[in-house]
């Protein structure tokens, strides 16, 4: 990390106070990751405004979720710096402050505690994270609930639930965390195609309220809709940026190109 | 074949007391010396339970403790584990228990009663069975799991208090049901160094009655009976935590 570091400061480019001039609420400059040999992001430089929307795509192994883990710790990257609120990502107790007051995270397979109802699902962060009384944090769990549509579910374990409500529990227990910022690691992979719709409109909704959002997706038509720009990624670096209608109907690279093409021939 | 099914008739009529080699006066509940000897062996009961429940109370607690740093991702931590699990189950129990009994308080300049000593040395011994069994249990929970606790911003001791531990003791809960049942049987070693439980009774009421057939007998039932009930419970714990999430 701290070898990383001086090594990005050494480029004449690159100084800080120029960092922190143009630097998005989110900013990444110069990241990068290995998995061992395997280089799954490469000088990876993307900022973020407020309540701007991205979705990233690209080819399995791009680098796609590894960005987004890496914005909230679940990997540590290698090279370069990542900032929110201009507060450095790393093991700092300054950046897991920032972290839990910021950044929401949602998963490809849910990842719902299996052994604790839905309410104690949604209220062990507020409670046991933020210090929240458990009657606000069960009002709060409430609350969230009704945006996402599952109404008188709350005693239930989620296996009881199907696929869609599970994903749209796990939209709840994030956002009960109230962050600024929500990750969505493609959030409808993993379920049954009638049950994807249920989720992206609750995305969607999540979406006009101007909350900061990353989505990693295929589903391309839902991409269009919420996206203030698209990114397409391939071998861990950022190929192509673009806002939705350009990048769908005027594609820079061959390579995204034909990813486009491969994914909306389905 | 067919002798292994004339066991258990051929066991009865032994216990029958039939045969003039036998001698169940001894622990004959209708005479006042059987009634007074067989309640001495069944007072051991007392500390052969309360050795082996505080010895795997400890253990248990010792175990994940050692376990966790195991689980860690850096060397050293993972070492300790390796080290303390390695050097504890290279020790024989009963060496352990004498080493403890008549070592310890050399080494340590303290006296320590035969309980104790007796309760810290199966749990030591323990402890690194534990430490492995706790390791598999955690080490057997999604991913997943551990990333959701993270994007949530739990600590450390909150991920494992109440989304780790949970559900890794709701699986290992057969693997620590050995290891109390394993915990009962071997706190019968602890009858060297004068521990008034099950065997040091009946190895004291073989002295006096000259008995050794009938009041070893006697012990046998007497361990086979505490397993079966434990077995029994801890049966029950598992249908009644499987409950939970198998709905």
């Amino acid at each position: 990390m701290r070898d990383s570091n001086s090594a990005t400061t050494s480029h004449p480019s690159r100084q800080r106070p120029q960092a922190s001039n143009t630097a998005g609420f989110i900013s990444m400059r110069d990241v990068g990751k290995l998995f061992g040999d395997f280089r799954a992001l490469d000088e990876v430089d993307l900022d973020i405004e407020e309540s701007q929307k991205i979705v990233i795509c690209g080819p399995s192994g791009s680098g796609k979720s590894t960005l987004i883990r890496c914005i909230n710790r679940l990997e540590k990257h290698d090279e370069g710096q990542i900032t929110i609120d201009g507060v450095p990502i790393d093991d700092s107790a300054a950046a897991r402050a920032v972290l839990r007051n910021n950044v929401g995270m949602v998963f490809q397979q849910f990842n719902l505690f299996p052994h604790l109802s839905i309410l104690e699902n949604l209220t062990l962060g507020p409670v046991r994270a933020r210090g929240m009384a458990p009657a606000a944090a069960r009002e709060l769990a409430e609350y969230y609930l009704e945006r996402v549509r599952i109404p008188e579910q709350m005693q239930k374990y989620p296996d009881q639930l199907s696929g869609g409500q599970q994903q749209r529990v796990a939209i709840a227990r994030a956002l009960c965390m109230e962050p600024k910022i929500m990750l969505f690691d493609e959030p409808t992979s993993a379920l049954d195609p009638e049950m994807i719709a249920e989720v992206l409109d609750v995305i969607g909704e999540l979406a006009a309220t101007g909350m900061t959002m990353i989505v990693v997706t295929h589903e391309m038509g839902f991409a269009g809709h919420v996206a203030d720009q698209m990114v397409f990624m391939d071998h861990g670096r950022i190929v192509e940026m673009a806002p939705p209608d350009k990048f769908f109907s005027e594609p820079e690279s061959d390579r995204c190109r034909i990813f486009l093409q491969q994914i909306l021939r389905n | 074949m067919r002798i292994f099914s004339l066991w258990p008739l051929s066991f009865l009529l032994l216990l029958g007391g039939c045969s003039g080699n036998w001698g169940w006066y001894v622990v004959n509940p209708a005479t006042p010396a059987g009634q007074r000897n067989l309640m001495f062996l069944l007072d051991g009961l007392y500390y052969t339970i309360a050795l082996s429940v505080t010895a795997i109370l400890i253990s248990v607690f010792v175990g994940l403790l050692v376990a966790l740093p195991g689980l860690a991702r850096q060397r050293p931590p993972r070492m300790i584990n390796r080290v303390y699990v390695e050097l504890v189950r290279a020790v024989p129990i009963l060496v352990l228990i004498l080493w403890v009994y008549y070592g310890l308080p050399q080494v340590a300049d303290i006296s320590i009663s035969v309980f104790w000593a007796g309760v810290l040395a199966l749990a030591i011994s323990d402890s690194a069975f534990q430490a492995e069994i706790f390791r598999a249990g955690i080490q057997s929970i999604d991913r997943g799991q551990h990333e959701a606790a993270h994007s949530i911003s739990l600590s450390y001791a909150d991920k494992m208090r109440f989304v780790i531990l949970p559900q890794a003791i709701k699986r290992i809960l057969p693997a620590l049901g050995n290891q109390l049942v394993y915990m009962l049987k071997m706190s019968s070693l602890v009858s060297v160094i004068g521990m008034e439980e099950l065997t040091r009774r009946a190895n004291e009421l073989v002295v006096t009655e000259y008995r050794p057939l009938e009041i070893y007998t006697i012990l046998v039932i007497e361990y086979l009976v505490l397993i079966l009930i434990v077995s029994a419970g801890v049966r029950w714990l598992e249908t009644r935590m499987g409950m939970t999430d198998r709905r």
